[in-house]
């Protein structure tokens, strides 16, 4: 058992296998007394993740997918939650982009990291943590980085959020509410308590009408990276698009 | 007929959601994207009615004749049956 601080919260999980704890290791923090969140899978569930999963994971690393899911459905009642997607932070600022699986989310955000090097670096490349706080929506690094595992401890404000497609030329234009919505509930993890629902479409609702989201067609060039920076880093919310 | 319990309604952005929740998300994953109609009608059927009460509650709110608002319910009421919310 070891606790970690992670999205501000301190999180203490109650591991069967070693995996997950080096997993952690640059998030764990003294233990306290009181922990936030208290995350745990049972030998049941390792299984049921394991028959799961198409490739045959090892049952630590199952043991730690559940445990972020378990550690995911408890993020409601601190007004937070997991989107699968890539959080970038440059010059303080958090752009998270989100895609089917293999549109090229990894590929987009490492040419902002090639082109910005002194400026972007990741949050979390796979599932960062998006949590309110006040008046701003924070994304926040988590030790779960997916397969490529870029990410780090850190975390900024959300800037934009950034919806992408590949496609010829680099085009970015603001996304209407339909297509948010058609699109975000795939890469958000429901909660299955009634409790809890009021809370999450709550947070869905507030993240929509109050940070801008884009539709980015891109094709695979440094340009694509240029464009969508330097739209999503403006300041102020015209209407517009881009090519 | 009615919708199932275990559904809410709510709006996200300028949309109009339904979600599922509880016992229901085990068979009705992620959520449905109403219209405004949709929207009429899935409040009336959170209480037990019938085809008919809600034809003509839609016939008297959008000022509409039958002929047009069947053709609308029905179109409705095939999606909730599609994706299995519907009771009747």
């Amino acid at each position: 058992m070891f606790q970690i601080l992670m999205a501000g919260l301190v999180v203490e999980i109650r591991n069967r296998y070693s995996y997950v704890e080096k997993q952690c290791k640059d998030w764990v923090c003294l233990q306290t007394e009181h922990a936030d969140i208290v995350a745990e899978a049972s030998e049941e569930e390792i299984l049921r993740e394991q028959t799961r999963a198409r490739f045959a994971p090892s049952l630590e690393l199952c043991e730690s997918i559940c445990i972020y899911r378990a550690i995911a459905r408890e993020l409601t009642a601190f007004s937070a939650f997991v989107m699968h997607g890539a959080a970038v932070e440059l010059d303080g600022q958090a752009y998270v982009f989100i895609a089917k699986s293999g549109v090229g989310k990894t590929t987009h955000t490492k040419l902002w990291i090639k082109c910005f090097p002194d400026r972007a670096a990741y949050i979390n490349g796979d599932k960062p943590v998006m949590r309110w706080q006040g008046d701003r929506l924070f994304a926040y690094g988590t030790p779960w980085m997916g397969k490529e595992g870029y990410g780090c401890s850190g975390f900024a404000p959300v800037k934009a959020i950034c919806m992408l497609e590949r496609g010829e030329e680099n085009q970015i234009e603001r996304a209407d509410d339909a297509v948010i919505v058609s699109r975000l509930f795939h890469q958000v993890l429901l909660p299955e308590e009634a409790s809890e629902m009021e809370l999450f479409m709550e947070m869905m609702d507030r993240m929509v009408r109050e940070i801008p989201f884009y539709v980015l067609k891109c094709n695979i060039s440094d340009e694509a990276a240029q464009l969508a920076c330097r739209v999503m880093s403006r300041d102020g919310v015209g209407e517009y698009a881009e090519v | 007929m009615k919708v199932k319990e275990g559904f809410m309604m709510r709006k996200v952005g300028d949309q109009i959601v339904v979600v599922a929740m509880g016992q229901a998300a085990k068979q009705f994953h992620g959520m449905m994207n109403l219209n405004e109609t949709g929207a009429f009608v899935w409040e009336l059927l959170k209480q037990e009615t019938s085809e008919e009460n809600v034809l003509e509650a839609m016939m008297e709110n959008y000022g509409i004749d039958r002929e047009r608002a069947k053709k609308g319910l029905d179109s409705f009421l095939d999606k909730l049956r599609t994706v299995g919310v519907l009771e009747e």
